[in-house]
């Protein structure tokens, strides 16, 4: 059964990951052993539904972003921006870093059967601190 | 206690934090006045560490040059350590040197937020009553202000922290200290550890020593204050963090060499965190010796940080930054093959760099590849996984003050947008890289020229920064090795040979022009220039 995604990049950082996937053609052997999935666009969020989004989830956190100014000048005290500057940032990060990070899967040993591949991807395990785990494994 | 008078206990309301804002941003620019902080005396040390001392070789002292005898801040560490060994130089001669630099021209470069002037003293003339036992023994040292300091105010160049006054020195201090080293002040940096040295609102402070009448000339973050101190003959030495590359940034930047450890080398305690799988505390010196014998003193087991545990032995760094040298040859102790990445040497420095390592015996260049992609997995997007681990120690500060973060708070905000699957595949994603790094590196090499610091600073592996030349401009131009868990040895033993054959650690740059009135009232206005908020978020390591 295939795997599905839904992934949208947006066209803000679609340049950029166009750029990386084909520096990254010479990876070969893991691109070809990946899992074999279908990208299954959702609809992309508009800048109104993703405010909304970024408010609620900060506001689940206990952060308020009406902390900050008002639109888009920064507070002349301390240099902290307005909350629609941030707002526009933090959206570009959701279509940007969360999007990519979401998208992405382990590839699978190269050689993997493709109809094997979604199920080895997930057996590498995370590693908070790689280079200390290179010495606790010995 | 050491508490700045100037500094507000409390911060009962907004009114008062802005006015507490203002006090902040006038005293990171009163030198002056900070430099009398320092007049009491520092209770009896309360560090969460309490270890023992290593011991050093003799490769430690070193017979200073002809041309740094003349003015004790000329002398490297292991050089003032020969002098003070065998009683041609006091430890209280040599503090006095550099507070007497720092009062002559750190209204210019703006290199310290805090100096214990005073303290120093203090601490230099009990010094001078003991006999020395290692190569720190009374070097006095700039400290960045995110390590805690016992009893002195630790602000990470941030309104968060403008009042705080640690109950004890981070271990890394601590251990330095109890090696004989001199507190002799703390270091602007970017605020929380983020840019090149601002104050919390975005206004430059600290320039690079060596174009001092030019605030845009990059000084490396976020250690730039301890570089800049450091370059600027105001400390011996000094320490920084690196989270994406401020260590061995401001070291290129500022023709010093700066060792970035593996993690967990040095242990994190009592230092302010950025993001806890990133963040590595290490020296900024003025050469791989130097930098050899700092890290000796800082790295070890931490029973307060699990992450320095059950690593391998620290090696001998002071020797392996020491060449060999017979019949006017240097060559490494031990055989080092060099990886040199796709495109690196494109540069002219980089050519004649090569071309010098080329020619030291038991040195080798070799060819690698970017590891199967290397461009993602190092690139911006995979870089953010970083973010929550600023955001979750912060979250008390994020409910109740955002405003208090300044021009930062962006990557915060993002670290808390970030979510626990995203978090979870980065971490998987990093054991693949490092095991990409590791078969399709250092199956070649020992050592590998790095071009950026940030795919080693994922993977908490170490690097050196170090001079290779200088631009027409007279900027310096440095460059970075990577090496292999554990391996700071090799990294030194390149550099330190590497050091033996040129000369460009040894240049200083000339001293800046004492500020005319008319300056000092354009450095108050903040004319150095202004980071916003968004030049934060496009810069922060």
């Amino acid at each position: 059964m295939p795997v599905f995604l839904a992934v949208d990049l947006g066209a803000e950082t679609g340049r950029v990951q166009r750029r990386k996937r084909e520096r990254d053609r010479a990876d070969t052997a893991s691109i070809r052993s990946a899992p074999r999935v279908a990208i299954m666009a959702a609809t992309p969020p508009t800048d109104a539904e993703l405010n909304t989004m970024i408010r609620a989830r900060l506001a689940s956190l206990g952060i308020d972003l009406d902390q900050l100014p008002a639109g888009t000048t920064a507070d002349p005290a301390t240099g902290s921006p307005g909350r629609d500057s941030v707002l526009a940032s933090l959206r570009s990060f959701v279509r940007g870093s969360v999007a990519t990070l979401a998208s992405f899967q382990m590839p699978a040993p190269a050689g993997s059967d493709p109809a094997h591949a979604a199920a080895l991807s997930q057996q590498p395990a995370p590693m908070l601190y790689p280079s200390i785990g290179t010495a606790w494994r010995r | 206690m050491n508490r700045p008078t100037e500094v507000p206990a409390a911060e009962p309301d907004r009114a008062t934090s802005a006015f507490n804002r203002r006090l902040f941003l006038a005293r990171t620019a009163a030198i002056t006045a900070a430099a009398a902080v320092g007049a009491a005396a520092a209770p009896a040390a309360a560090s969460a560490w309490s270890g023992r001392t290593p011991k050093f070789s003799d490769a430690a002292y070193a017979r200073p040059r002809p041309e740094a005898l003349a003015d004790p801040t000329e002398l490297t560490v292991a050089e003032a350590a020969w002098m003070i060994r065998y009683g041609k130089l006091k430890p209280a001669a040599l503090v006095e040197a550099y507070v007497s630099r720092i009062g002559a021209y750190d209204a210019v470069y703006q290199a310290f937020n805090t100096v214990l002037a005073d303290q120093a003293r203090a601490a230099a003339t009990a010094a001078g009553r003991r006999t020395p036992s290692t190569p720190l023994h009374g070097i006095p040292l700039a400290i960045k202000d995110n390590y805690w300091t016992q009893g002195v105010r630790t602000t990470a160049n941030s309104y968060l922290f403008q009042d705080f006054v640690p109950p004890y020195d981070a271990t890394a201090v601590a251990r330095l200290k109890k090696a004989g080293a001199i507190v002799l002040g703390k270091t602007q940096m970017g605020p929380l550890a983020t840019t090149r040295a601002t104050t919390p609102d975005g206004r430059i402070t600290t320039v690079n020593a060596w174009t001092p009448g030019n605030p845009a000339t990059d000084p490396g973050g976020s250690s730039t204050g301890t570089a800049t101190s450091v370059a600027g003959r105001m400390a011996t030495s000094g320490t920084g963090t690196q989270t994406g590359g401020s260590i061995t940034a401001p070291s290129n930047a500022q023709n010093l060499t700066g060792l970035k450890p593996t993690m967990g080398r040095v242990s994190l305690a009592g230092i302010i965190p950025l993001s806890y799988t990133r963040d590595h505390p290490g020296p900024l010196a003025r050469d791989a010796r130097d930098a050899a014998i700092m890290v000796t003193a800082m790295a070890g087991e931490d029973p307060a940080d699990p992450r320095t545990q059950g690593l391998p032995e620290i090696p001998d760094l002071i020797g392996a930054a020491t060449p060999i040298v017979s019949r006017g040859r240097y060559r490494v102790r031990t055989k080092v093959r060099v990886g040199v990445l796709p495109g690196y040497a494109a540069d002219p420095a980089r050519q004649a760099f090569l071309a010098a390592l080329d020619k030291i015996d038991g040195i080798s260049l070799a060819d690698v590849p970017f590891p199967d992609q290397w461009d993602l997995l190092t690139g911006t997007e995979f870089n953010n996984v970083r973010l929550p681990e600023r955001s979750e120690p912060f979250m008390p500060y994020l409910r109740s003050d955002l405003r208090g973060f300044g021009v930062s708070v962006t990557g915060w905000l993002q670290g808390a947008l970030l979510g626990a699957g995203e978090f979870i595949t980065g971490q998987r994603a990093k054991l693949l890289l490092l095991e990409r790094v590791l078969e399709q590196i250092f199956a070649k090499c020992d050592v590998v020229v790095q071009t950026s610091p940030v795919p080693f600073d994922i993977l908490g592996l170490p690097e050196i920064g170090f001079p290779i030349g200088f631009t027409a401009a007279g900027v310096p131009i440095g460059t970075i090795l990577g090496g292999a868990p554990y391996e700071e040895d090799r990294l030194l033993s390149v550099v330190g040979a590497y050091q033996a054959v040129t000369d460009w650690h040894h240049r200083r740059p000339a001293d800046p022009v004492a500020p005319t009135a008319s300056a000092r009232s354009l450095m108050a206005a903040g004319d150095r220039g202004r980071l916003t908020a968004e030049d934060v978020a496009e810069q922060m390591q």
